[in-house]
């Protein structure tokens, strides 16, 4: 009796350990994902226009994990890139780092697609355009060519309603 | 003198060859894509990505088609599966090795694109790299898009 529980143990143990490390696994990607989300602010001027953000970013990082380059497909908004920059250093980069690591994918150029939709309440709705799609993989009118390793995307929705005065 | 010539000649050969190998396959697409009547009628244009794998067995490519693709518009790009030669995507970069598979972006452009391609609700840019539901994920050699305007 005593070792069938002993046995019911290490099992149990066993079967927690590996999802915990898979946990980890989607715990590294959200933990960044997040940290976009949550400092990233939707541009005015293309929210009022009910724009949204459909890009490819492409980042590599160096060996010690510092971002080596990091850039947006053509169909990306200038306000959307600065507003990138603005937050950058606030985006947890290194958890993408260590899960990139995770793969053994660190050293790769990495696609990272973005769709961000919006919305102003009553008001309109974004849609995706042809034209945004066209840009898409366009990189200085260039086209995307090459080894990549194709990441999880960025997706999410942030409408807005506008104040009653 | 002569090995400058030779080596000026090799240059521009091989440097015609870099060119024509995408193009190949571009002008090919072109060439044989007949965009399906009832797509062209509604105004809905086609955004989707393909994935292509090298089976080594058969020797083929095998073709699968994002979630945002027609049925229609799958039906046609396996018509004229036979005339696109996938191989000039690994000798464009110079790989022998055939084990990455390759995304290519297929577009078809329309002058005129109907209002509900753009709707909030469409999820053409969602599914640009679904494939049944799930998001391709990995190495993979990404090649310039497939493109018409129709």
């Amino acid at each position: 009796m005593k070792t069938i529980k002993f046995i019911l143990i290490i099992f149990y143990v066993m079967i927690n350990s590996v999802y915990a490390q898979d946990k980890g696994k989607i715990d590294n990607f959200k933990k960044f994902e997040n940290s976009f989300l949550r400092n990233f602010k939707y541009p005015a001027q293309l929210q009022e226009r009910c724009i949204p953000v459909l890009t490819l970013m492409v980042i590599s990082f160096d060996q010690s994990g510092e971002i080596n380059s990091l850039r947006f497909s053509d169909s990306a908004y200038p306000q959307f890139i600065a507003e990138v920059q603005r937050v950058r250093e606030d985006i947890d980069f290194e958890s993408l780092y260590m899960d990139l690591k995770s793969l053994g994918k660190e050293t790769e150029k990495i696609i990272i697609p973005i769709q961000i939709d919006t919305g102003i309440f009553g008001e309109c709705e974004s849609g995706i355009l042809q034209f945004d799609l066209i840009n898409l993989y366009l990189f200085d009118n260039k086209p995307l060519k090459g080894k990549y390793f194709l990441y999880n995307k960025i997706l999410s929705k942030i409408l807005t309603a506008r104040a009653i005065s | 003198m002569i090995a400058v010539i030779v080596m000026w000649t090799n240059s521009v050969v091989y440097g015609q060859r870099i060119n024509n190998n995408l193009s190949k396959l571009q002008s090919s697409f072109v060439k044989y894509i007949r965009y399906p009547m009832d797509l062209e009628k509604a105004s809905i244009p086609s955004f989707f990505t393909l994935k292509v794998q090298y089976d080594e067995k058969t020797k083929q490519y095998n073709l699968e088609f994002s979630d945002s693709a027609h049925p229609l518009m799958i039906k046609e790009v396996l018509r004229i599966k036979d005339k696109l030669d996938f191989n000039v995507v690994y000798d464009d970069l110079n790989m022998e090795n055939r084990d990455t598979p390759i995304i290519i972006p297929i577009e078809i452009r329309l002058a005129r694109v109907s209002r509900e391609f753009s709707n909030p609700k469409s999820k053409v840019s969602q599914d640009l790299y679904n494939f049944k539901g799930k998001q391709a994920f990995g190495e993979f050699i990404f090649t310039p898009p497939l493109s018409v305007s129709w």
